[in-house]
């Protein structure tokens, strides 16, 4: 398992709990969805995964490895999380950006890889330019491109097509695709039902802060119902 | 006329926020009575041909202190807001002027100028006249630069004059260059961090080369060193970042220590020209000892803020000015000065007690810090 989180409740104050014993298992080689209306805590959950938010209790598990204090530097290099306006570091480049969190994760950039991946995106004449500089389409591309570069188990998105271009959306369903069947995993948060039936494996309905259904994905209609089901809007 | 009224209160709400203007003016006053118990009375002697100099520092004040807000404000999300709604240009300037001067030149500025003119009418120096005539010129000067200044930085903005070049790098970053780099095209922080450091060496130079100042109120100076705050808000500078520091695997200690060693390299200017001043100008001081105090002091004084600022940073703020300009400074200050007190003794003492009472003021505070309510 690749992530496994254990009663995970999460606040920012505490008799007022944003999200309530979540329970998750995301398996490698599978794309998750996380669906839910605003307000149901899906960024609250996806932040409390990325250790932005630690106001939560319970249990976070990421390749069986309890996450905490002590060994987050470590166990955080599971993961890899890209908030829906990636706030970068404006005065890197794309390439240094990526070359030092590659660092980071104890990584060097696979050059021929990223040749690809720029050419997949037309990415190419961004690479060089200060990120202050660039487009919020430009700087997603820069947090995506770098994201299937490092390959960490888990892959986890907050709306991934904010500001992406129609083209670049096109690519990502396939980049995201074939990320997942490398034997890793995909956790995306969405509202847009398309990009769930394109290409997750299954869907996960968060309503009120709770997981309510798990849903195997065969068809757009079919995750709409159960979704508009769970939230009360049939 | 409404639209106007409303217009100065958001400006000036949004430029006041976080701050306790009551606690602000009590600081001032308790600052301008220190500073006339341990200033000779001589050094802040003015007379009726001198008047002039108050009212060219007050002006040169001022234009520093517009131009250093009008870039921040630039940077400002609620100023592009404003821009994109109907409200003049010419109006929104006007009041932003405003607003500073009644921030940085009617609450600090002048009640040092009024100060001043007021203990010289009391020793006879001016006449009461003069006295308020330079008190309202001294306020219109600084009204007429923080308008320039303001106007001046608006329009340069408008016409992109301001905007960060070159937009191409090829760079390789780890952390302390990152600082650097950072440092080094962020106009706000590089612009307070020089014109602070110049304040304190133009002061010091002009107390010791010229009046020829006692050494009390050298290591007076000298102590006043340490209250500049660049290093107290290098973590709250990465309040755009802070998501991203927290989601990546970023070792804490790597981060402390870069911001340690930038934090070293930029305040090691002041402390240097400081010392060659003294050295050069001043009244026999012990040389090594002065070194060795110097170099402690700007050690202990720059890891305690750092230190602090990790432990509180400050995220509200939505233009870099707002980063200084938090109520938390005048902590920052007391921080400062209670670490580097000791040097003020230093003459009176052997080095080796003065040193280690830094040591120990500072680990006091480390303590308290450690201790303290932890934000971020």
């Amino acid at each position: 398992m690749i992530l496994e989180t254990r009663h995970v409740t999460g606040w920012y104050t505490k008799h007022a709990p944003v999200i309530r014993q979540v329970n998750l298992e995301i398996e490698p080689g599978k794309v998750y969805a996380l669906l839910g209306a605003n307000g149901a805590g899906k960024t609250t959950l996806l932040n409390v995964l990325a250790s932005i938010h630690g106001q939560y209790s319970g249990e976070v598990r990421y390749c069986g490895e309890k996450l905490t204090g002590k060994n987050d530097k470590r166990v955080k290099r599971y993961r890899y999380f890209i908030p829906d306006h990636p706030a970068l570091f404006d005065e890197m480049s794309p390439l240094a950006f990526m070359d030092f969190v590659h660092r980071l994760y104890g990584k060097t950039v696979d050059s021929p890889r990223l040749a690809a991946l720029c050419e997949t995106f037309g990415f190419e004449t961004f690479l060089h330019r200060k990120i202050g500089a660039l487009s919020l389409g430009n700087r997603q591309k820069t947090a995506l491109i770098n994201g299937l570069l490092l390959e960490c188990p888990l892959l986890i998105l907050d709306e991934p097509l904010v500001g992406l271009d129609a083209v670049a959306i096109e690519r990502i369903y396939g980049e995201l695709r074939a990320y997942a069947q490398r034997g890793n995993a995909v956790l995306l948060s969405t509202h847009l039902f398309p990009i769930v039936s394109r290409i997750c494996d299954e869907a996960l309905i968060l309503h009120q802060g709770t997981i309510r259904e798990t849903v195997a994905v065969h068809g757009e209609e079919q995750v709409k119902a159960a979704f508009f089901r769970v939230i009360g809007h049939e | 006329m409404n639209d106007v009224r409303a217009l100065f209160r958001v400006l000036l709400l949004d430029e006041i926020k976080g701050r306790r203007p009551l606690k602000e003016l009590a600081a001032i006053l308790v600052l301008i009575v220190v500073l006339f118990c341990v200033v000779p009375s001589e050094y802040t002697a003015v007379h009726a041909r001198s008047l002039g100099v108050l009212l060219k520092g007050t002006a040169a004040a001022a234009l520093y202190l517009s131009l250093l807000s009008g870039l921040s404000k630039l940077k400002d999300r609620k100023y592009k807001l404003l821009l994109a709604m109907p409200v003049g240009k010419t109006t929104l300037m006007l009041l932003y002027a405003a607003v500073v001067w009644i921030k940085h030149i009617g609450l600090r500025v002048m009640p040092f100028v009024l100060a001043i003119l007021a203990s010289n009418v009391s020793y006879r120096n001016i006449t009461l006249l003069e006295g308020a005539g330079g008190g309202l010129m001294c306020a219109a000067a600084g009204l007429a630069a923080c308008w320039c200044g303001i106007s001046a930085v608006f329009f340069l903005g408008d016409r992109g004059f301001l905007r960060s070049r070159p937009e191409r790098s090829a760079m390789k970053f780890g952390w302390i260059r990152r600082e650097f780099v950072r440092f080094a095209g962020e106009k706000v922080l590089f612009l307070n961090h020089a014109g602070y450091s110049l304040f304190l060496v133009f002061f010091l130079y002009m107390s010791t080369a010229v009046s020829r100042a006692g050494v009390e109120l050298i290591l007076f100076l000298l102590v006043l060193l340490s209250t500049c705050s660049t290093p107290g808000v290098l973590f709250s500078w990465e309040k755009p970042y802070r998501q991203l520091l927290l989601s990546l695997p970023v070792s804490r200690g790597g981060l402390f220590a870069g911001k340690y060693i930038f934090a070293l390299a930029i305040m090691f200017p002041l402390y240097a020209a400081a010392y060659g001043i003294v050295c050069a100008f001043g009244p026999g001081l012990d040389r090594w000892g002065l070194l060795a105090m110097m170099a402690i002091s700007l050690g202990l004084t720059t890891l305690v803020k750092l230190y602090y600022d990790m432990k509180r940073p400050n995220y509200d703020w939505s233009h870099p000015r707002q980063m200084f300009e938090h109520k938390r400074k005048y902590m920052l200050w007391l921080i400062s000065v209670t670490v580097s007190v000791p040097l003020m003794v230093y003459s009176y003492m052997s080095i080796w007690f003065a040193g280690a009472l830094q040591m120990v003021f500072a680990g006091c505070l480390l303590y308290a810090i450690r201790k303290g309510r932890t934000q971020g």
